[in-house]
């Protein structure tokens, strides 16, 4: 008697992902407490707000003339994506920081792990519909954007676009789970609106010069700052805007892909974190 | 109740601070009078610093993206160059072009593909993007990307918008708009706003002075700005401890040129020998004014 060839289960079990994640059911969970946050942002006024105001000033800014040249579009486009990049950070931070802390307010908490809905699947459903939200409200500022650019110059670099577009909203991904771990951490909203936009503008400012910064440090201040240059993560890296404004053309594309990768693991790290403080915390 | 019951006073108040102010404030004699622009009046001298941030921003266009911030070393530390005096080949400008240097680390090399960080100018055309770290490609001029330009004007209206005392946005925009863009009117147009805001400027009359030589074919409006241009930048730059020599190197270039092309092959001279007491190229200079000398004796009357 020879002992099964020890790769058959592992290969059957491989086999047996797909139809396991559908039949998990924290999945349906997690889909339905983000459909629930997808309500929540059209009923809330907070998008249209910002997207009126976005349209406004774009389209007043794009009635002026310059010299007599009709063609001038790249102002334009650098107030519009910086208008876009300013909403929709505003709406992932308040979206996603008030989430948690609401659901505790209300006392709907209760009854939502009561159903029952694990902890985690609380978090991940939350992460799902804030993500969602951010998806959605990049899919209209970028469609406004694009109408705009195309209708002024006249070209429709809709790849270089969708490339901004996804990475955009990786970066956002990061945000919303570094947001939802601050909304665990934090007592109060309102903190963690400030915490969160205050290290997303910092990295975004600074995180691509922190290199930099370092060398021009002493020790052990050069270790620390550097320490944090490689631990941080680099959303600098999927703002292309100045790519987009300036016509540079796509991003080689397996930068793009490994960018979206990194992104994907901070997202993980962050909701892992998230979950863990989560589970350990006394809910009220 | 009480709300209601101070309302009136409250109004009265006001009313009384308006027409106490009203008249102090006309017969006030601060910055206000200087300018009726109410920029001016509401951001006082912090409008220079956001001058001169836009004018960097069109200098940022003009290089497509990739400039140095305040972090980078080897930023440049002349002045902004949008193109107003072309560069040759090897002009301290393009020794900083390269203002990122070779890349710190692994992920400073990878970042390097999300944002510009080829030197690039505006109206040159390139192949597409290389992998970082590879040989700067030569641009095309073949394939330009004809008026491309125009996208640097809008930061520089601002700029002048902001601070109108700086001649330089002025000269800058023109330039591109007359060479570039063939919008000669609205060259014109603009320096001449320049020159309200500082009557007599050398600089300005000396851009105003190219426009009617080179786009409007009248060289006599031309010598007489370039003239009153050098008068004016005798009585204000001479006295300065670094006074603008090439200006004034431009200004008595172009009057020797006009002149020995209209045959006053004397007042040539004279400007060759001022341009040469200034100028390193001595020995050029030289040869040109050995040859007005000559054209100038040839064409003296003959002695009665």
């Amino acid at each position: 008697m020879s002992p099964a060839p020890t790769c058959l289960p592992a290969v059957s079990t491989l086999l047996e992902i797909p139809a396991r994640l559908a039949r998990w059911r924290g999945w349906g969970n997690t889909q339905a407490i983000g459909s629930i946050v997808l309500l929540e942002m059209r009923r809330r006024k907070d998008f249209y707000v910002l997207f009126i105001l976005t349209a406004l000033i774009t389209l007043v800014l794009g009635a002026m003339n310059f010299f007599n040249e009709a063609r001038i579009v790249r102002y334009l486009k650098e107030i519009c994506l910086l208008l876009i990049w300013i909403s929709s950070l505003v709406i992932a931070i308040t979206t996603t920081a008030r989430q948690i802390p609401a659901e505790r307010e209300q006392r709907t908490v209760f009854p939502l792990l009561a159903k029952p809905v694990t902890r985690t699947e609380l978090l991940l459903g939350k992460f799902w519909g804030c993500w969602q939200v951010a998806g959605l409200t990049l899919l209209t500022f970028y469609g406004f954007f694009a109408l705009v650019s195309g209708a002024r110059e006249h070209q429709w670099p809709l790849a270089a676009y969708g490339q901004a577009l996804v990475l955009h909203w990786a970066m956002l991904g990061i945000v919303i789970a570094m947001t939802l771990l601050g909304s665990v951490v934090f007592a109060a909203p309102s903190s963690t609106n400030t915490i969160a936009f205050l290290v997303s503008a910092g990295i975004l400012m600074l995180g691509r010069h922190l290199n930099h910064v370092a060398l021009q440090l002493n020790e052990p201040l050069q270790t620390l700052v550097y320490a944090a240059y490689y631990l941080l993560p680099h959303l600098e890296w999927f703002d292309i805007r100045n790519r987009v404004i300036h016509d540079w053309g796509l991003v080689p594309w397996w930068a793009w892909s490994s960018a979206l990768l990194y992104a994907a693991v901070y997202t993980a790290v962050f909701l892992v974190g998230a979950a863990a403080w989560f589970r350990r915390k006394t809910v009220l | 109740m009480p709300t209601c019951a101070h309302l009136p006073l409250l109004l009265s108040a006001a009313f009384a601070l308006a027409a106490w102010l009203e008249p102090e404030w006309k017969l006030w004699s601060g910055p206000r009078h200087a300018s009726a622009n109410l920029l001016t009046v509401l951001m006082g001298d912090s409008r220079r610093l956001l001058a001169a941030h836009f004018f960097a921003k069109a200098d940022a266009y003009f290089h497509k993206g990739c400039y140095p911030s305040i972090f980078d070393v080897n930023r440049p530390t002349h002045a902004l160059h949008p193109a107003a005096h072309p560069e040759p080949e090897g002009h301290p400008h393009h020794a900083h072009a390269d203002f990122l240097g070779e890349p710190r680390d692994w992920l400073e090399r990878f970042s390097r593909n999300f944002h510009p960080s080829e030197h690039r100018h505006l109206g040159e055309s390139h192949p597409p993007a290389s992998t970082p770290g590879a040989e700067p490609r030569p641009a095309s001029p073949g394939l330009a990307r004809k008026g491309e330009e125009r996208e640097i004007l809008p930061w520089l209206r601002v700029a002048a918008d902001l601070d109108p005392e700086h001649p330089e946005t002025y000269v800058v925009a023109s330039y591109w708009l007359r060479s570039r863009l063939n919008r000669v009117d609205e060259a014109e147009q603009f320096l001449r706003e320049g020159l309200q805001h500082n009557p007599g400027n050398a600089e300005l009359l000396f851009e105003l002075g190219r426009i009617q030589r080179e786009h409007r074919r009248a060289p006599d409006r031309a010598r007489n700005l370039w003239e009153l241009a050098l008068q004016r930048w005798r009585t204000t730059e001479q006295t300065k401890p670094e006074p603008d020599l090439l200006l004034y190197a431009q200004l008595l270039g172009n009057l020797a040129n006009l002149e020995e092309e209209t045959a006053h092959f004397a007042l040539a001279l004279n400007y060759v020998e001022e341009l040469n007491r200034i100028s390193p190229n001595k020995e050029a200079l030289q040869r040109w004014a050995d040859d007005l000398a000559r054209r100038c004796a040839r064409s003296l009357p003959p002695p009665p």
